[in-house]
């Protein structure tokens, strides 16, 4: 079940929302997380529930423990918090890599590792993570209610692909609905939702139907490679940020506001300032648990340098077992650094740095969505102009491509952040124009894909 | 919040009633009723029954008719191959199976004015793999289906919908004639396929066939016969002998590309051996000669792997007005003039073997 499904907006949704309604205090709260816990099953395999247990009833373990312990057992007790989270993600997601790459494809530890990938495994492993840390930091004091760590976790407007949401973000909330009920925001969240919507179903998914056969056959010609990779650099923006706005408005229907994912960050004036604003609250994460506590800017330039690197790969690798996301990740990191050092001394106008920041990026799309490095290659090549200028504009198919090229390039550089925009302020005629996309975007829903970012 | 909730539930609930109303899926479409035969025409229409459609082209046909029986690859056979003004009535049903072909033989038997019965020998459609009984509600109207709320509430359905409005194209409404993307029978009696169909080039179809040749669908070659259907194809082919009407037996030809292909694969079988023990069972079972074709026509007159083009059939028809000396098939006991058993058993005196094509 996805949010953009019938099922979803017109069964489980209501079904959800109206006894949620009725009920207050920790019935209020289990009633949250055994409905997180249905809509999960339907993410994949029912077995995918096991994994997400066992991190939920570890880290609240765990955690309580560290909150009582002295400091050698404190430490011991994180070590195991990580361990367990940790040792998930590299068996669910980089065993398999791993063993491939240095074991051979048709070993028995390629086969051990060969198992699905839990929807949603980085996300929820990472909240948690992030958790118990901040409980042995002292930040925090450890969640005593089972019931609301749970629907920590598995609140399911940000189960499967975020936004990343901190316990310091939800925990908090999810006591005050417990005790006060739910107190949906029906206009803002069902706008929001609906707006997600139309991203996804008019835009990433219609993006998405012409670009993958071009790119699955291998873009020919430089046109073609760059019209590829500005579709792409699109569809994964609007389906990101798509489910994104849906995510949080979901959440304010419960009365629960989720933290801002995206500020229109194809309006990055520079690289640093693009992952300001893109996937938000992950770049946040890896600041705050990685980059920051591996030395962060306050030491040497080659130690910041370094830092800047290992934090970029892993942030890469965190999208999935392969070669192709570090590479993608050390990109970005190359890119943080350069910038870092040549920023200062270089002075270009703002549109400039604009559009630089722009096609800097989409370039870097083409490795991260290359589904191996030979196939990255080839289409470096073609945007080149390696393989000669080629064809662009020739088969209806490219044509519609292009007009929907320029159509997402104006919104995403246009139009207000989907955060900003006020459904009662906007004049008639726009809000009937955002009712009708809406509509059409529900027609559309069943010719769609999932979200990228569930595979992550 | 009126404005963008009216707009919202305003598209909803046109896509929904454009989508019940026109019914782009056939959940509640009727069969085309049949009016005299002949003159032909476009009967066919998406979602319909096609078995209920033959059965009543066969109640209406004119006494005296000539039927051809089989599946989607005796479709091009119809009036231009036969004497001019006899009524002919094309019962082919696409992926037919032997026991589609038991209720239309026994409506002709129960009729007994039919003047000749044409029935199709193909391998597969008496496979073992095939099923043992015809659902009871094979050649009735079909009860109508809800739509989904899913269906309902899609885009493409309503785009289908669009389409057929435009196109003409709905279901349960016969074949228009300036739909050119269905297949159909024209007012004179003539098979039209689709016109996609008809522009492929002799080297897409060799393609086609090669491609198709190796297709799952093949696999019900290789379950070998279902005697037990064979012996109640000849029941019948007898009992239509005892009401005096002519029935010819005969296999279809096969691309010749798909048939080397088929050869290529190194199977248990090859497209002569699958035929030559149909071929030996009916003739045994029915004491009846079969006419064999399965060499008869070049590869520039096939569709694809196993789909004659109406060319191919010019030239059966010529073979069968010389096996029934110019009579039209009207007598079994007169026969040709080398009894096509002798021509089964020996290869040199086969209607055609496929040599001299290019």
């Amino acid at each position: 079940m996805l949010f953009n499904s019938a099922q979803f907006i017109f069964l489980f949704l209501p079904a959800v929302l109206v006894c949620a309604r009725f009920l207050r205090g920790n019935p209020l709260l289990i009633w949250i997380a055994l409905t997180s816990y249905y809509f999960y099953s339907f993410a994949g395999d029912a077995w995918f529930l096991l994994p997400m247990l066992f991190t939920t009833v570890l880290d609240f373990g765990l955690a309580l423990k560290i909150d009582r312990a002295g400091a050698v057992e404190r430490r011991i007790l994180l070590c195991l918090s990580l361990c367990g989270n940790l040792g998930l993600l590299v068996y669910f997601k980089y065993g398999g890599l791993f063993s491939r790459t240095f074991a051979g494809n048709g070993s028995a530890l390629a086969s051990f590792f060969d198992v699905a990938l839990p929807a949603g495994i980085s996300f929820y492993t990472f909240q948690t993570m992030s958790y118990v840390i901040d409980v042995y930091r002292r930040r925090c004091p450890p969640e005593r209610n089972f019931w609301s760590f749970v629907s920590f976790v598995s609140f399911f407007p940000h189960l499967v692909a975020g936004p990343l949401t901190r316990h310091d973000q939800l925990i908090p909330q999810l006591h005050r609905i417990a005790r006060e009920g739910i107190a949906p925001r029906w206009r803002e969240g069902l706008f929001l939702f609906a707006l997600g919507l139309a991203k996804k179903s008019l835009l990433a998914d219609r993006i998405a139907t012409l670009i993958d056969p071009m790119i699955a056959s291998g873009p020919d010609g430089a046109l073609r490679g760059w019209l590829c990779a500005i579709g792409y650099a699109l569809q994964i923006y609007f389906d990101f940020s798509g489910y994104t706005d849906m995510a949080i408005g979901l959440g304010r229907l419960f009365g629960i506001e989720l933290p801002k994912n995206f500020d229109s960050p194809y309006r990055a004036s520079d690289i640093a300032d693009f992952w300001r604003r893109w996937h938000m609250t992950l770049s946040q994460w890896l600041r705050d648990y990685l980059y920051i506590p591996l030395g962060g800017s306050r030491c040497s330039p080659l130690r910041c340098g370094i830092n800047l690197l290992i934090t970029m790969v892993l942030g890469g690798l965190w999208h999935g077992a392969n070669w192709t996301f570090a590479c993608w990740g050390m990109f970005h990191g190359v890119w943080l650094i350069a910038h870092r050092f040549l920023a200062p001394r270089l002075s270009l106008p703002a549109i400039v740095r604009q559009g630089t920041t722009f096609l800097g990026v989409t370039v870097g799309w083409i490795l991260f969505r290359s589904t191996n490095l030979s196939q990255a290659r080839h289409w470096f090549a073609q945007i080149l102009g390696l393989g000669g200028v080629g064809r662009g504009a020739e088969t209806p198919s490219e044509q519609a491509l292009i007009l929907l090229c320029l159509v997402g390039l104006v919104i995403v550089h246009q139009v207000p952040n989907s955060g900003t925009i006020r459904l009662d302020r906007l004049p008639v005629f726009q809000r009937v124009l955002l009712g009708a996309a809406a509509g059409f975007a529900v027609l559309l829903m069943n010719d769609g894909a999932k979200f990228l970012y569930f595979q992550f | 919040m009126k404005a963008f909730l009216a707009a919202f539930f305003l598209v909803l609930v046109s896509a929904t009633v454009a989508n019940y109303c026109l019914d782009p899926l056939g959940k509640r479409a009727l069969t085309p009723e049949v009016g005299e035969l002949p003159p032909g025409y476009l009967y066919p229409a998406r979602g319909g029954n096609v078995h209920l459609l033959k059965l009543r082209m066969l109640r209406h046909a004119p006494p005296g008719s000539d039927f051809i029986l089989g599946s989607s690859r005796v479709l091009a056979w119809g009036t231009p191959q036969f004497p001019p003004g006899r009524p002919v009535v094309n019962l082919a049903i696409t992926n037919a199976e032997a026991l589609d072909y038991f209720p239309l033989l026994d409506e002709l038997i129960h009729s007994g004015n039919a003047h000749a019965v044409y029935v199709e020998l193909s391998p597969w459609t008496f496979s073992a793999r095939t099923r043992d009984e015809t659902p009871e509600n094979r050649f009735l109207e079909r009860p109508p289906e809800r739509y989904s709320y899913e269906e309902l509430l899609s885009f493409s359905v309503l785009r289908q919908a669009l389409l057929g409005l435009r196109n003409d194209d709905l279901p349960g409404r016969p074949l228009a004639p300036g739909n050119t993307e269905r297949y159909g029978y024209r007012p004179d009696g003539r098979f039209r396929y689709p016109a996609s169909y008809e522009a492929r080039s002799t080297s897409e179809v060799v393609e086609t066939a090669v491609s198709a040749a190796s297709a799952p669908h093949i696999e019900l070659l290789e379950a070998g016969l279902n005697l037990e259907k064979v012996r109640r194809l000849c029941d019948r082919v007898r009992a239509l002998h005892a009401k005096q009407v002519a029935v010819q037996l005969l296999t279809v030809p096969w691309n010749p590309a798909a048939t080397q292909r088929v050869a290529q694969r190194h199977l248990s079988y090859t497209v002569q051996s699958v035929h030559e023990e149909l071929v030996e069972a009916v003739q045994r079972s029915c004491d009846e000669p079969v006419h064999r074709f399965e060499a008869a026509c070049p590869q520039e007159e096939f569709f694809d792997d196993h789909h004659p083009r109406p060319a191919c059939f010019d030239r059966l028809a010529a073979k069968l007005e010389l096996l029934t000396s110019g009579r039209g098939g009207s007598d079994r006991t007169e026969g040709p003039p080398g009894d096509s058993k002798s021509a089964a058993a020996d290869p040199a005196s086969r209607l055609d073997s496929g040599k001299g094509h290019p």
